[in-house]
C-alpha cells in the first residue's frame, strides 16, 4: 500500500526497522459444521473477482458449476494492539499504523461529529496538539534563504487558522507546556532514584529518558534489563493526552469521551505509544490521545485542503489569544489557554539531559551549608559524534564528579548505551544464551588499567533516531527544489544539468535524513527560544496550579518538586507516570526454512 | 588434489553415532591450529604438525604433509547452530557467529606459555535472527557480523575484550550470507539472498556507508573472498557460477569473468588463497554437488583462469559447507574443507606433476 506524505522509517540508514516476520496467530474457531463437510481432506481455495477467498472442497466443484459455493474465508487482521504484544515487528508495523492513524482517519472522525447537534452529548470537541518539532519542520520547509525566515511562531499562528478556519477545529496547543510538565516530573524522578540508588537500590540509576516510543519499545522486546532503568515519566504527548482528556474536560465540564485529541509529531512510532493500554481509559472507553499524525501527514492534510502554509495570516507575529471555552459550559476565558512555545535551552529533542543537569546544579547549590556555594562545572566530550556526547558535573575545588550524563542517539549509539549500562550497572544484558556466553569473562580478562574517571552514568538522554527528534521519522523532506526550475541557471536561463555534468546532488534525489536539512530545521527550532513570553518560574506557578486541581491536593505552598498527601501522589502517579513491560519473543527463526 | 587428512567427526554429545554438519573451518593464521564449527554447537581445535615426506605418518608419496590432532572441544553455550567462524589476525581471538544471533569472543586464559582452556570474554548481541557471518579486519581493529535479519553490523575492537558498535547496515534487502574485508584496506564486503553484492566504507563525513553494489548473480550469493592483492573479488553463487570482479576504481568493481558449467549445484563457499603458481594465486569454490574445484589465476591483458584440479565427492554424497586455504607461509597449497556429515578434510594441491 501507499504511504502517506512523509517517507517511511525502513528507508533510513540508521533507523528501527521492523523484522521479517509478524507472529500474530490466526484464529481458527471450531465451529460445528454440518454434514457433507466431512470429505475435508482435500480442499481448494478460490479467489473470486472481489478478492474474497472461498474454501471448496474437490468433490463439491465437480459436482457444482465452477466457482459456485463454498465457504468464504474471513481476512486475518493484524491491529495495532497486535503489534504491541508482540515482537516479531521491532517498532512498526506501518502500514498498520498508517490504517489505523491517519489524517484521512481524522476527516472521518470530523465528518462524523459533524453529523451531531452541536449541544448532543454525542458531539465531540476536537483538540490538536502539535510538538514543536514538527513546528520547526514545517517552518523550515516553507522557509527559502532569500526572505526572512518563517518561525515557529508563525507556523502555528499559520496551523491555528487552518484548523480553525477549513476544519472547524478552535483548540489547537503546541505540547511545550505538556513537556515542561513532563520536564519537572521527569527531574522529580531522577531525585527520587538518586535517593534510592544510595541507599543501594538497584537498578535505580542510570536513569535513562523515555519520551522516544521507539526505544522504549526496543526495549521492551529486546533488552527487557534495560526497562527498570526507564524514566517511568509519561512523555509530553501522553501528559497533553492527561491535560486535554483530565484537566480542561473537566474546567470544560466534559467527559473525556467528549474530546477528540489529535496529536501533531515528528514520529511514527508516537501512534504506538498512543495505543498503549495504559493511556486507555476503560470508564470512558477512550485514550488520552485519540489519533496521532506525523508532520508529513499534516502537511498532506493541508494540500489535500488547498492550504498553502507558506502564505502568512493576520497577526502572526504576535502570541495567540486566549481561547474561549466552548459554548454552553460553564469557567472563564482563562479556562481554555495554556502557556504557549516555551523553550527549554539543550536539545531539539526535548532537552531531558539539560533539565537534569540545571535540576542536579540547583540541588547542588541549596544543598551546600556555604554562604556562596560553588558552582558545579560541566564539561562535555564527544564520542565518535554529536549523537553521542558525555556530560560531566565536577566539583570545582574537591574534583569530585558529581553528576554524569550522556546523550544518545540514533540505532547505532543505543546499542552502545546498551552495552554500557548494562556493564555498569551489572546487570546482563540480551537473551539468555549470551548470559551463559560470558561466563568466564571475569577470568578471562585482565583489565587494563585506563586513566581517566570511572564514574558512572547517572543519566541518558535516548532517542531511535540519528540527530535526534528533530529529524524525526515523520518529518518532512528535505525542501523540494520543484518551486524553483531547477533546469533554470541562477541567471533564469535554460539548462540541462544532466548534459552539462553538474551535480545536483544537495537537492535533487539527496538521502532524506540529509544532514544538512536537519542542522536547518534545528536552527529553526531554536529561532525564538529567547522570546518567550513568561518565564519558567511562572509557567512553574501555572504547572503547580494544574497539579492542585488534577490531584486534588490543596496543601499550602505546594512546588512540583514537594509532596502531596498519599492520595493525591496517587493520582499524580496515574497522570504523569507509566509503566513498561518485557514483551517475550516467541519467534522461532529456524522454523524459517532455508 | 589429494586428501591428505580427515578430522574426527562432529558429534552431538547426547547422541553418539548421530552426526551435525559441520558449518565453517578457520585456520589460525599465526599458529599451526586449525577451527571447524558444527551445529552440534561445538568448536573444534585441531594442532597440525608437518610431517616430512614419505614418513610413516604420510604414507603417499606427494612430499611433506599435515598430521592432525583434536586439541580441544569448546561447548561454545550458543544455544543454537555455531555457523561461522572468525580469527582475528593476531591469532589470539577467534569469534563465532550463531544461530542464536549472537557473536562471541573467544580467547584462551592463562599466560602465552600455559595451556589454558578457551573461554567466552565477550558476547556482541544486537542481531534479531541467526547470524550467518563474521569477519576481522586486517588490522585486526574491526569486526564484522551478519545476520538473516538483513543487516551488517560493524564493531570497532577495543581493549579489555570490549567493543562498540560502528554502524548497523540495513541496505540489503535480504538475508546477508557472508561478509569479508579487503586484505589491506578498511573496505568490507557484503553478499546476500537477494543477489548482490554490497561494498561499504566508513565514510568519514558521515557513517558506514554503502559505496557500490555488485549486481550480476542471478541467484543467492553464499560466500565471497578478496584475492591476495585485494584488486579483485570472487563470488559464489546458488546460480552455479562463480563471478570474478575487478576494481577498477576506488570503489568501483566491474565483473570481469563469469566461470561457468563447472558446478552443477549451488556454490557455498568460495576462498581465494596465494597459492603455488599463478600471478594472482588460487581459487577453490565448493558446491552442494560435492565438489571442491581449484582453479589458477592469472593476469595476461585481462584475467585468465583455467582449473587445475578438483576433487569429486569430496565429502561424499554430502553438500561441502566451507573452503579455506591456509594461510601460513609454505603452506599455500593446503585447503580444509568441511560438510553435511560433519567431518572437516584437509587437501593437499600438488604442483609440478
Amino acid at each position: 500500500m501507499a504511504f502517506s506524505g512523509a517517507l517511511t522509517l525502513t528507508d533510513l540508514n540508521d533507523y528501527i526497522t521492523p523484522s521479517q516476520s509478524c507472529i500474530k496467530p490466526v484464529e481458527i474457531k471450531n465451529v460445528p459444521t454440518g454434514e457433507g463437510d466431512t470429505a475435508a481432506a482435500t480442499t481448494q481455495i478460490r479467489v473470486d473477482q472481489d478478492g474474497s477467498y472461498y474454501e471448496v472442497s474437490v468433490s463439491d466443484s465437480t459436482g457444482n458449476k465452477p466457482g459456485a459455493g463454498g465457504k468464504r474465508l474471513e481476512t486475518a487482521q493484524v491491529s495495532l494492539n497486535d503489534c504491541l504484544a508482540c515482537s516479531g515487528c521491532i517498532t512498526s508495523a506501518e502500514s498498520v499504523l498508517i490504517t489505523m492513524q491517519s489524517h484521512v482517519q481524522v476527516l472521518d472522525f470530523l465528518a462524523e461529529n459533524a453529523t451531531h447537534d452541536p449541544m448532543s452529548q454525542k458531539r465531540k470537541i476536537p483538540i490538536v496538539s502539535i510538538a514543536p518539532q514538527s513546528l520547526a519542520s514545517l517552518a523550515a520547509s516553507v522557509s527559502s534563504p532569500s526572505t526572512t525566515p518563517v518561525t515557529p511562531r508563525q507556523m502555528l499562528h499559520r496551523i491555528e487558522t487552518f484548523f480553525s478556519q477549513v476544519l472547524g477545529i478552535d483548540y489547537v496547543y503546541d505540547t511545550t507546556f505538556a513537556r515542561h510538565i513532563s520536564l519537572l516530573e521527569h527531574a522529580r524522578e531522577f531525585f527520587e532514584r538518586k535517593v534510592q540508588s544510595v541507599s543501594g537500590t538497584k537498578g535505580a540509576l542510570p536513569m535513562i529518558s523515555s519520551a522516544c516510543p521507539g526505544w522504549v519499545c526496543y526495549a521492551e522486546k529486546t533488552h527487557s534489563e534495560m526497562l527498570c532503568f526507564i524514566s517511568r515519566t509519561k512523555s509530553p504527548q501522553q501528559v497533553m493526552g492527561t491535560i486535554v482528556k483530565s484537566w480542561l474536560a473537566s474546567k470544560w465540564s466534559k467527559n473525556p469521551d467528549q474530546i477528540y485529541h489529535v496529536a501533531v509529531m515528528p514520529c511514527y512510532d508516537k501512534k504506538l505509544e498512543a495505543s498503549r493500554q495504559d493511556f486507555y481509559n476503560d470508564i470512558f472507553s477512550t485514550r488520552d490521545v485519540d489519533c496521532v499524525i506525523t508532520t508529513g501527514e499534516l502537511e498532506l492534510l493541508m494540500k489535500e485542503k488547498s492550504w498553502d502554509v507558506s502564505v502568512p495570516v493576520v497577526n502572526e507575529l504576535v502570541p495567540t489569544l486566549p481561547r474561549t471555552p466552548p459554548p454552553g459550559k460553564s469557567g472563564t476565558d482563562s479556562d481554555a489557554a495554556l502557556p504557549q512555545l516555551i523553550s527549554h535551552p539543550g536539545t531539539s529533542s526535548g532537552s531531558y539531559l539539560h533539565t537534569i543537569i540545571e535540576a542536579v546544579r540547583t540541588r547542588h547549590r541549596l544543598d551546600s551549608s556555604r554562604q556562596d556555594p560553588p558552582d558545579l562545572e560541566l564539561s562535555v566530550k564527544a564520542l565518535r559524534s554529536a549523537d553521542y556526547e558525555e556530560y560531566t558535573l565536577t566539583d570545582k575545588e574537591t574534583r569530585r564528579v558529581v553528576f554524569k550524563g550522556a546523550k544518545c542517539y540514533g540505532f547505532r549509539n543505543l546499542q552502545n548505551i546498551v552495552r554500557r549500562v548494562g556493564k555498569e550497572a551489572g546487570v546482563q544484558t540480551g537473551k539468555g544464551a549470551a548470559g551463559r556466553l560470558v561466563g568466564g569473562r571475569a577470568r578471562a580478562v585482565k583489565k587494563t588499567t585506563g586513566g581517566g574517571d570511572d564514574a558512572n552514568l547517572d543519566y541518558v538522554e535516548v532517542m531511535a533516531c540519528p540527530g535526534g527528534c528533530i529529524n524525526g521519522g515523520g518529518q518532512l523532506k528535505r525542501r523540494e527544489l520543484t518551486k524553483v526550475d531547477t533546469r533554470k541557471d541562477s541567471e533564469g536561463y535554460q539548462r540541462d544539468w544532466n548534459d552539462t555534468g553538474v551535480n545536483l546532488g544537495s537537492g535533487l534525489g539527496a538521502r532524506w535524513g540529509d544532514k544538512e536539512w536537519t542542522k536547518e530545521v534545528e536552527r529553526v527550532y531554536w529561532t525564538e527560544r529567547d522570546l518567550d513570553v513568561q518565564t519558567h518560574a511562572e509557567i512553574n506557578v501555572f504547572a503547580v496550579n494544574m497539579l492542585r486541581e488534577t490531584c486534588q491536593c490543596d496543601a499550602p505552598g505546594l512546588s512540583w518538586s514537594g509532596s502531596m498527601d498519599e492520595k493525591a501522589e496517587a493520582r499524580r502517579r496515574t497522570l504523569f507516570r507509566t509503566e513498561y513491560r518485557a514483551v517475550e519473543s516467541g519467534v522461532d527463526g529456524l522454523l524459517v526454512k532455508w | 588434489m589429494s586428501l591428505v587428512s580427515e578430522l574426527p567427526v562432529h558429534r552431538s554429545a547426547s547422541q553418539t553415532g548421530h552426526q551435525d554438519r559441520a558449518w565453517a573451518i578457520a585456520w589460525n593464521p599465526t599458529k599451526p591450529l586449525l577451527a571447524s564449527c558444527s551445529a552440534d554447537k561445538t568448536v573444534r581445535l585441531y594442532n597440525y604438525r608437518i610431517t616430512p615426506p614419505s614418513s610413516e605418518d604420510e604414507p603417499s608419496s606427494y612430499g611433506e604433509g599435515l598430521k592432525f590432532e583434536l586439541n580441544t572441544s569448546i561447548a561454545t553455550g550458543h544455544a543454537k547452530t555455531v555457523r561461522a567462524l572468525a580469527w582475528s589476525p593476531s591469532g589470539n581471538t577467534l569469534a563465532t557467529g550463531s544461530f542464536d544471533s549472537n557473536v562471541g569472543i573467544w580467547q584462551q586464559v592463562g599466560g602465552e606459555d600455559e595451556e589454558g582452556a578457551w573461554e567466552c570474554v565477550s558476547s556482541l548481541e544486537g542481531h534479531e535472527t541467526e547470524c550467518k557471518g563474521v569477519a576481522y579486519s586486517a588490522s585486526g581493529t574491526l569486526l564484522a557480523s551478519c545476520s538473516r535479519d538483513k543487516s551488517v553490523w560493524v564493531w570497532e575492537v577495543l581493549p579489555d575484550a570490549d567493543f562498540e558498535c560502528m554502524g548497523v547496515l540495513m541496505e540489503h534487502s535480504q538475508d546477508v550470507k557472508s561478509v569479508a574485508w579487503h586484505p589491506r584496506e578498511e573496505i568490507l564486503a557484503s553478499c546476500s539472498y537477494d543477489d548482490t553484492i554490497r561494498i561499504w566504507i566508513d565514510d568519514p563525513q558521515d557513517d558506514w556507508d554503502c559505496v557500490a553494489i555488485l549486481r550480476g548473480h542471478t541467484s543467492t550469493v553464499w560466500s565471497i573472498s578478496f584475492s591476495p592483492d585485494g584488486d579483485y573479488i570472487a563470488s559464489g553463487s546458488d546460480d552455479r557460477t562463480v563471478r570474478i570482479w575487478k576494481r577498477v576504481t576506488q570503489y568501483k568493481w566491474d565483473c570481469v569473468q563469469v566461470l561457468e558449467g563447472y558446478h552443477d549445484r549451488t556454490i557455498f563457499s568460495v576462498a581465494w588463497g596465494e597459492g603455488k603458481l599463478g600471478s594472482l594465486g588460487w581459487i577453490a569454490s565448493a558446491s552442494s554437488d560435492g565438489q571442491i574445484i581449484v582453479y589458477q589465476v592469472n593476469v595476461k591483458g585481462g584475467i585468465e583462469v583455467r582449473v587445475l584440479t578438483k576433487a569429486m565427492s569430496a565429502h561424499d554424497v554430502y553438500d561441502v559447507n566451507c573452503i579455506a586455504w591456509c594461510p601460513r607461509k609454505g603452506l599455500e597449497n593446503y585447503l580444509a574443507s568441511c560438510g553435511d556429515d560433519g567431518s572437516v578434510r584437509v587437501w593437499k594441491v600438488q604442483v609440478g606433476k
